[in-house]
């Protein structure tokens, strides 16, 4: 698997993302099209599941790994899971502190995990959709400029806090890590 | 997949509404809007902490209940701020009851597998109001006896059995005090059972906001209760009606909304509320039975790959799994000698155990693991083919 080789393929839609989605968290029917692609961003396919607690890493590992270059995960707001917990479920999951966890490159997942700034945590309620693919849009922007690999990853240990959302891909910068905002 | 259709649903567009409103004011898990359940327990327990004060100086017989609570607020240091605290605090407390009970329903959590949490709910709530009602009762001033009057014109009148009941005989007497006094106190004990039966299905229920939040919803009472000092009115004379009395909104609306229909109904305007009252209470019970849906989705655990792990036992927010010794018959993976089990009328239908089980042996029957795998691979399969070159026009 080489994301490097994947992301220079020509692709005039942009880099391609798969999305699990709540069906309680952000409505997105109306700017869909039919074929589960976003109107907007026909680049990012979107798979509904009940829950966001239901999405297993193990699909987002294969996801990318078949040629993905993104995915994300959106759930309702922290604490307001319409299932309670779900959302923190599958935020530690991606944060890589609960079992079954998501194999981040340099972190649980050693050098053949997932680039975590391939995969991204969106806790949205249900009106702000437009707010919604508005960040969406970004992500998309961002996997475009930005098609290489990233050094190690260190998991955050301590309590996360709401966001999950990795810090823009800065080569100059400090190194690279998930922070909470 | 749910037959609750969000988007031209009224109420859930509502509250989505006000939580965005409130995700701008406070950080997402310090919403109050999400912890609506949670603060009307906090304030549960912060008007029996007043009320355990108050019961100190309280004596419950006609001549006495009016000057202990005048003494209680005149001369008792701090004695003001804590009546005042104990009447704010229920009303604060009935405010967020009645918010959460909204809540729950508009976005569906009410039914099917949350029903109990419902039917309980119900009852609290009920007997929320009873309880802040039968508080005015007690400090015998003209509002006592205007409430005591038009309550047993609701049961019937002062001379059927129920009136007779509510006062303990044909005449107010001390003993009335003493059974207002009991059912004011016994009553939050009778919440306690329902209070369970309300978290017995729920893993680890929310039942206090974060500590910041607390903080500031104390803050707006003890405001509440230094700009609006509480008072009593004239004592309670039982040989003369009184006409008027000050009003508290947010338990006496019942009495204010009877008072009101009289002058259309004349004296049958309270049986008449008291039954609608009853009948509303009626339907909210009927209402997840009315709604019920039904259980199409219920997860289905593989017994030859469940290694008995529990994490999906752990996860599950509805405690519809519970773990069992593997039956004869099955070889057990892992060395617990123990597999998951689905209690059916539990479960929620939500998969978050599917997300929690790393062996693939728990599944959603009408969406399986199978089935996301090969949509995943369908779309990317489709990405790698070349692009359709855009037809020109």
């Amino acid at each position: 698997m080489s994301d490097h080789q994947q992301s220079e393929t020509p692709n005039s839609r942009g880099p391609l993302i798969i999305g699990f989605l709540c069906e309680w968290a952000a409505q997105l029917d109306e700017y869909m099209n039919e074929d589960g692609t976003l109107a907007a961003l026909p680049n990012v396919h979107i798979i509904k599941i009940p829950c966001s607690g239901y999405c297993k890493p193990a699909w987002i590992e294969q996801a990318i790994q078949q040629g993905a270059e993104g995915v994300w995960v959106c759930g309702c707001p922290m604490v307001d899971c319409h299932y309670r917990e779900g959302n923190i479920f599958i935020r530690d999951r991606l944060l890589g502190i609960r079992n079954p966890y998501l194999r981040l490159k340099g972190g649980r997942g050693g050098a053949r995990g997932v680039d975590p700034h391939r995969v991204r945590g969106y806790f949205k309620a249900g009106v702000s959709s437009e707010e919604f693919i508005r960040e969406l849009k970004e992500f998309s922007e961002e996997l475009a400029g930005h098609p290489i690999e990233l050094g190690p990853i260190k998991p955050v240990r301590e309590h996360p806090g709401p966001v999950l959302d990795p810090t823009p891909y800065n080569p100059t910068g400090p190194e690279p890590r998930l922070t909470s905002s | 997949m749910s037959v609750y259709n969000k988007t031209v649903n009224l109420g859930w567009r509502i509250w989505s509404w006000v939580d965005d409103k409130f995700n701008r004011l406070y950080p997402q898990d310090y919403n109050p809007m999400y912890y609506l359940g949670g603060i009307s327990n906090l304030f549960f327990w912060f008007v029996i902490g007043t009320g355990i004060v108050l019961f100190l100086y309280y004596k419950p017989s006609l001549e006495d209940a009016y000057h202990s609570v005048e003494y209680l607020t005149q001369k008792v240091p701090y004695g003001q701020a804590v009546r005042g605290l104990h009447r704010y605090g229920a009303d604060a407390m009935l405010v967020f009851v009645v918010l959460h009970w909204l809540r729950v329903w508009w976005t569906d959590r009410y039914r099917k597998f949350r029903s109990l949490a419902w039917i309980s709910g119900v009852v609290l709530l009920v007997l929320t109001l009873l309880m802040g009602v039968s508080g005015y009762l007690l400090v015998w001033d003209e509002r006592s006896l205007m409430l005591i009057r038009m309550t047993q014109w609701m049961v019937g009148g002062e001379h059927t059995w129920l009136g007779k009941l509510l006062v303990g005989g044909d005449k107010i007497t001390d003993y009335t005090l003493t059974r207002f006094l009991f059912f004011h106190i016994g009553v939050p004990f009778l919440m306690l059972f329902f209070l369970w039966m309300h978290y017995i299905r729920i893993n680890r229920p929310v039942v206090y906001p974060p500590a910041l939040l607390t903080l500031q919803l104390f803050g707006i009472v003890f405001v509440a209760c230094y700009l609006f000092p509480t008072v009593s009115m004239a004592p309670a004379n039982p040989e003369q009606m009184p006409q008027a009395m000050l009003v508290d909104w947010f338990y006496q609306w019942g009495y204010v909304g009877a008072a009101w229909l009289q002058q259309f109904l004349g004296h049958a305007a309270y049986p008449i509320t008291c039954l609608v009252l009853v009948a509303i209470s009626v339907l909210l019970f009927a209402l997840p039975y009315l709604t019920q849906g039904s259980y199409l989705n219920v997860v289905k655990v593989i017994p030859e790959k469940c290694t008995g792990c529990e994490y999906c036992a752990i996860d599950c927010h509805a405690n519809a799994i519970r773990m069992i010794p593997t039956p004869p018959g099955i070889k057990a993976r892992g060395g617990k000698g123990i597999i998951a089990e689905i209690l059916p009328t539990r479960c929620a239908e939500c998969g978050i155990c599917v997300g929690a089980c790393p062996f693939g042996a728990i599944e959603l029957p009408l969406f399986t693991e199978d089935q996301v795998v090969a949509r995943i691979q369908e779309i990317t399969a489709r990405a790698k083919q070349p692009q359709q070159p855009v037809a020109a026009e």
